[in-house]
């Protein structure tokens, strides 16, 4: 299907979902569940990805060139059935920064303001 | 592997996202359940997955709706000639249906604004050796509201018209004299105060009125205090008791009468001893019983007719109660028939339309072809094609049913002026949310309608051939077949319109020529109404009328003046009665039919109108009140009841008196007493008796005067009304030719109406064989190339290339032919002496679509014979 012109910038603020995923993927590629498992543990639990909002995310990210599927796994002892494993592009790479620089901009500004949390979740 | 039920089910729940999703994700998704299946109890794992399928799969097809729809503008927007023409062709379209339907709507289909309007029936008296059918008679009416049951409430009203003093210049307001039950029948509660009582009917009790809406907002500035208060009308005082709302009118057929809709409503007051049974000027309307089937109503209406013919024989013999619903008799037959006539009409036009676009995306669908070859390669089915082709025309048709609605909206008002102003119900039509409503559904109809079929066929190829070759494949060929039927069907239905449209035109032009027993030209006429205060003897109506006309013939201009209770198709009082011939042996066989129309009029009638006397005289100055009764009769009248001798000298009997007949003379047209201000001029003429107006004065009377212009009349009748009685409102005069263009108005306006529809038909199919022979003749450049190459001639192209538009014409034509001939029973009933299959008219109307058709043919004909042979053959 012809694409409408790449490289047009996702709208800012990213989705949660979007941001937490290019996350998941900024030090390996990963399958699906992967990228699960990695968005629920790193949020200790507080964001599951369901399914349809995992991969309908991911169909929009690769539609936008955030992430490619890759042709060979990178994990040859993986198991028995072929998954599908992301990665993230230059592009997408670009993308996680810029939203990362917000989002750090935003947390310097609510401290400067006197809204420190009380407690920071790693 | 075999898999677990459960993710066997889930595979099968996937089937909510859309096809592509779940062809790249559907796969991943049960592996992923699998893993997840193996951490987390079956409980919270479906929960979680049912929530998410009934959020997710819904935005997923929102997604890939979004998508198809950027991708269809783009689409569009890349072939901006095509687009901008299918949208104006179809927004045409949508538009004239959309305006059309919703007049046929507003007027046909519409309930009544009554409550339960389908209970609501009109009742009149019929001929039952003749079928005639007759205004009851006062005394009839109150015979029935007596004695059928099957009725909740039964009616009486008829026209009047008053003169208002007082608060400003006289004023002649148009009104009804309406009975108290009226009220129950229509069930229409007044906007202020309250309706009419039964008492108010009694004669000695305090005189009462009831002021229309647009009255009381007019000329008395909807004053809510008005109730109460006292106006004068004709001189006498009236207390107003209630206000009605717009809603609130005459039942049924002729609502509009000289001074428009009623705007005030009088109580019928009546002296039953003074009432005549034969005297039928009273419209009758009923409400059902709930649950009371009409068939149940005629045949207790009847057994009610047959006592009353028995105990009245003289009046009743041989009349019977006919009772139908109200929405049958408010219209004539054919206003009906016309506005099916027109709806079908534009509907064919619309799919003539359709059809154009059709062809146009058929053949941006075959340029299309390579586009569609890499989207296919690239993975796309042929579901998802579909759909997006698909998609691309509902695109096109909402901007064009959006464009359609405009359209409409915009040509409502020019629509309404179109529209014979007689039509009932005119003035409820606007443009409302129906509108868009109609205009959609037309969007959606059409989206589908020229759509589907080029989504399929163009979906249907084969990819690899479309990609390396642009040569003709054998999905080239069944678009072309597709776009061949679509032409044939478009010059079926040219051609049907095309006769349906000829045969009116010529119906149209024999009812104009029509002879009318009357010279129109240079006749002006007014109509006159004496308030009963000032003109309660019978003396003085007549000495009013005689000075008014001697003033009047004494103007130099003026040839004759005269006055009578109505004018041929204009405005007045139609009365018929029953005719009782004396000193007539029993007629032997049929029946004679003795109904007739009843006019009264003064000497210069006949010579004002230019009605040819036959045999004996017109009236004088003798025939004065004290003097014996004489009666004029028509033709047709004479051969009804006399038909072996002249009727001079014969006498007939009417309301018990006796009258000499004096003379004889011609019928005329428009006096009919059934149809809407003396029923149109394709109705044959009634019989009709005159009467002298010096021996009957009547209050209101119609003047008419034969005069070169109308200010001469309207001056000089100013004068003489001032200088008789200063108090009477001027009426306004009209020539006597507008009240016969009237006549005409609705077959003028049908026919206009459906030619203009059957040009549109014509020219789009004209188009439509251009396009596609053009489209044809493109493909074969190649082939008209070699065969010039080889040695044949332009006659031979041009001979190739009209012969296969002309076939696909020919066909179209006899498919037409033969559905205009099935159809003319439909079209009979429109049609004034012309026969529904009349072979000259379908000649005519074959040699138009085929002159049509050539004149299309020419174009790409032409194109075909510059073809160069060197460059063609050059060609891939």
């Amino acid at each position: 299907m012809p694409k409408a012109p790449p490289r047009q910038p996702p709208p800012t603020p990213l989705p949660a979902a979007v941001f937490q995923i290019l996350v998941a993927l900024a030090d390996q590629d990963r399958h699906g569940y992967a990228i699960m498992q990695d968005v629920a543990a790193r949020t200790t639990g507080r964001m599951k990805l369901s399914p349809g909002t995992l991969y309908g995310s991911i169909k929009r990210m690769l539609d936008d060139e955030l992430i490619v599927e890759l042709d060979e796994r990178p994990d040859p002892e993986d198991d028995d059935e072929r998954r599908r494993y992301y990665r993230l592009t230059p592009f997408g790479r670009e993308v996680a920064l810029a939203e990362a620089d917000r989002l750090t901009t935003l947390l310097r500004q609510a401290r400067a303001a006197g809204l420190t949390p009380r407690r920071v979740t790693s | 592997m075999k898999r677990a039920s459960g993710e066997r089910w889930y595979a099968r729940l996937l089937r909510l996202y859309p096809r592509e999703f779940r062809d790249q994700f559907g796969h991943e998704m049960t592996r992923l359940y699998r893993d997840r299946r193996q951490a987390e109890p079956a409980w919270r794992l479906w929960s979680s997955l049912m929530v998410d399928l009934l959020t997710t799969a819904p935005s997923e097809h929102v997604s890939v709706l979004r998508d198809d729809l950027r991708q269809g503008c783009r689409s569009w927007r890349r072939t901006p000639i095509i687009t901008l023409t299918a949208v104006l062709t179809l927004a045409l379209g949508i538009g004239t249906s959309t305006a059309m339907f919703s007049v046929v709507h507003g007027i046909l289909l519409r309930p009544l604004p009554y409550p339960e309007p389908e209970r609501i029936v009109e009742l009149s008296e019929e001929n039952q050796a003749t079928g005639a059918q007759m205004r009851p008679s006062l005394l009839n009416y109150f015979s029935w509201t007596e004695r059928a049951p099957t009725l909740d409430a039964i009616g009486a009203f008829r026209s009047t018209a008053a003169t208002l003093t007082g608060n400003g210049d006289p004023q002649l307001v148009g009104g009804s004299l309406v009975t108290a039950s009226l009220f129950r029948v229509l069930e229409i509660p007044p906007l202020l105060g309250r309706a009419l009582r039964e008492e108010d009917e009694q004669r000695g009790n305090p005189r009462v009125v009831l002021l229309g809406e647009s009255l009381w907002r007019n000329r008395f500035g909807g004053d809510r205090q008005i109730i109460g208060r006292a106006i004068t009308l004709d001189g006498e005082r009236h207390e107003v008791v209630g206000v009605m709302p717009r809603t609130f009118r005459e039942v049924g057929r002729s609502t509009v009468g000289l001074t428009g809709y009623s705007q005030l409503f009088l109580p019928v007051r009546v002296d039953r001893a003074q009432e005549n049974r034969a005297n039928h000027t009273f419209r009758v309307v009923g409400r059902l019983g709930r649950g009371v089937r009409i068939e149940q109503a005629r045949d207790e209406m009847r057994a009610v007719a047959a006592g009353m013919a028995r105990e009245f024989p003289d009046s009743n013999a041989n009349w019977s109660a006919r009772i139908e619903k109200v929405t049958t008799t408010m219209f004539e037959p054919q206003v009906r028939r016309s506005l099916l006539l027109l709806l079908a009409a534009v509907a064919m036009v619309f799919v003539i339309a359709c059809a154009n676009v059709a062809n146009l995306l058929l053949v941006r669908g075959t340029r299309r072809g390579a586009e569609l070859a890499v989207r296919t390669a690239l993975g796309a089915g042929r579901s998802r094609l579909i759909r997006q082709l698909l998609t691309e025309s509902s695109c096109l048709a909402v901007v064009s049913g959006l464009a359609g609605v405009v359209t409409a909206a915009l040509a409502h008002p020019l629509m309404l002026t179109l529209l014979p102003p007689t039509l009932p119900r005119l003035d409820e039509l606007h443009v409302d949310v129906g509108f868009l409503f109609y205009g959609l559904v037309l969007a959606t109809l059409s989206g589908i309608g020229f759509g589907i079929v080029p989504a399929f066929s163009v979906s249907r190829f084969d990819p690899a051939r479309s990609l390396i070759a642009t040569g003709r494949t054998t999905s080239d060929a069944t678009r072309g077949r597709l776009r061949q039927t679509l032409v044939v069907g478009q010059v079926a239905l040219a051609t049907v319109l095309l006769i349906a449209a000829a045969l009116l035109v010529q119906g149209l032009v024999r009812l104009q020529h029509v002879p009318l027993g009357f010279d129109a030209d240079h006749v002006v006429t007014a109509r006159i109404s004496l308030p009963a205060t000032k003109y309660g003897e019978p003396a003085q109506t007549n000495q009013f009328y005689r000075q008014l006309l001697s003033a009047l013939a004494g103007v130099a201009q003026v040839d004759a003046a005269a006055i009578g209770t109505s004018a041929p198709f204009g405005p007045g009082v139609r009365a018929g009665f029953q005719l009782a011939p004396r000193g007539q042996p029993p007629a032997t066989g049929d029946k004679p039919d003795l109904s007739a129309a009843e006019h009264i009029v003064s000497d210069d009638y006949f010579r004002a109108l230019g009605i040819a006397i036959v045999a004996g005289r017109s009236f004088t100055g003798q025939d004065v009140a004290g003097s014996s009764g004489v009666a004029i009769v028509s033709q047709r009248l004479a051969r009804n009841v006399w038909p072996d001798g002249s009727a001079v000298g014969k006498t007939i009997e009417r309301n018990g008196r006796i009258y000499d007949v004096i003379g004889v003379v011609g019928d005329v047209r428009g006096s009919d007493v059934q149809g809407l201000r003396g029923g149109g001029a394709e109705r044959e003429p009634r019989a009709a008796v005159y009467f002298a107006a010096s021996q009957e004065p009547q209050r209101s009377m119609t003047l008419v005067v034969r005069a070169p212009n109308a200010a001469i009349v309207s001056g000089a009748m100013r004068e003489a009304i001032r200088a008789i009685d200063p108090a009477l409102p001027p009426p306004p005069v009209r020539p006597l030719t507008a009240w016969v263009a009237d006549s005409v108005e609705s077959s003028r306006i049908t026919t206009v109406l459906a030619a203009a529809f059957a040009l549109c038909a014509l020219l789009l199919t004209a188009v439509g064989i251009y396009g596609v022979l053009a489209y044809a003749v493109t493909t074969r450049t190649r082939e008209i190339g070699v065969r010039m190459a080889v040695g044949a001639t332009r006659a031979r192209v041009v001979a190739l290339v009209v012969r296969q538009g002309m076939l696909w014409a020919a066909s179209g034509i006899v498919i037409g032919v033969i559905a205009a001939a099935a159809a003319s029973r439909f079209l009979a009933a429109l049609l004034f002496e012309v026969p529904a299959r009349d072979p000259l008219t379908f000649a005519a109307s074959v040699v138009a679509v085929a002159v049509a058709a050539l004149l299309a043919c020419s174009i790409p004909a032409a194109r075909a014979v510059r073809i160069d042979p060197t460059i063609a053959m050059r060609m891939d």
